[in-house]
């Protein structure tokens, strides 16, 4: 299937890797998502299939902040079709900025996905310190204390390439 | 819009399973506690909307700053793995 992007052009994808997200990103109405995996560097892009502006940058938050968890409601559980023992992949939308020690990411807001039912859904977490503007390239002791809320095994985003839709967007480094 | 009065130690149950206790009332601030199943998500409002307001930022960056990103981070895994 072939979908239009503004950053990366138009790019022939299979249809299997296409995420379903029924109630959208937070503010947002789309319900299709892709990830295209660049060549270099810890970033995604979650590029919406039907609107070829929208894509934001993702990373795997336990690449920086090992002890990350999230804890699903029953509800959650049953719209991301998860049985029990599944695992789930968690993504964080990372806001950038020209001076990248500015880039946050946002843990009070993770993408939870179901790698097996390639549904997701973003959710809000009610954790006191999780923040929704937590620095990139620094991660302190403070702050790796803070969202955790127990369980719910996550696997590293690298475990399910299945998911990844690789982009030949060469990157140039200095 | 419902609205009632509840004095301090009062309760408001919405359905069978939640309640919503008045804690402490300390000047303008109340503190509430909530007893409520586990399957529902709990939050305050404005985290939905800090949430959402990210969300917003977040679609707008530009593929030089990417780039940028992206050497900074290739840099400092060269300096931690030299």
């Amino acid at each position: 299937m072939r979908i239009m992007t503004s950053r990366f052009g138009e790019l022939e994808i299979d249809e299997d890797k296409t995420i379903e997200m029924p109630e959208g990103m937070v503010g947002f109405s789309e319900n299709r998502f892709i990830i295209l995996h660049p060549d270099k560097g810890p970033f995604c892009w979650f590029q919406a299939v039907d609107n070829p502006d929208l894509a934001f940058v993702v990373v795997d938050p336990t690449q920086f902040v090992p002890d990350y968890r999230v804890k699903l409601t029953q509800d959650e559980y049953d719209k991301l079709k998860l049985a029990s023992g599944d695992e789930i992949v968690l993504l964080s939308v990372v806001t950038m900025a020209s001076d990248p020690r500015r880039i946050t990411m946002n843990l009070q807001g993770p993408i939870v996905i179901n790698p097996s039912g390639m549904i997701a859904k973003q959710i809000v977490l009610e954790t006191l310190q999780a923040a929704t503007r937590h620095p990139l390239f620094a991660v302190s002791d403070t702050v790796t204390e803070k969202a955790t809320q127990t369980v719910t095994r996550s696997a590293p985003l690298s475990v399910f390439s299945s998911l990844l839709f690789e982009v030949g967007l060469t990157l140039s480094c200095v | 819009m419902l609205v009632l009065t509840r004095k301090v130690g009062e309760s408001i149950a919405i359905g069978d399973q939640i309640k919503i206790r008045v804690v402490e009332v300390k000047g303008n601030s109340i503190r509430l506690g909530i007893d409520a199943p586990a399957d529902f998500r709990i939050y305050r409002e404005e985290i939905y909307l800090k949430v959402q307001e990210q969300n917003q930022l977040a679609a707008y960056w530009d593929l030089a700053d990417f780039q940028n990103a992206v050497n900074m981070f290739t840099d400092q895994q060269k300096e931690l793995k030299p």
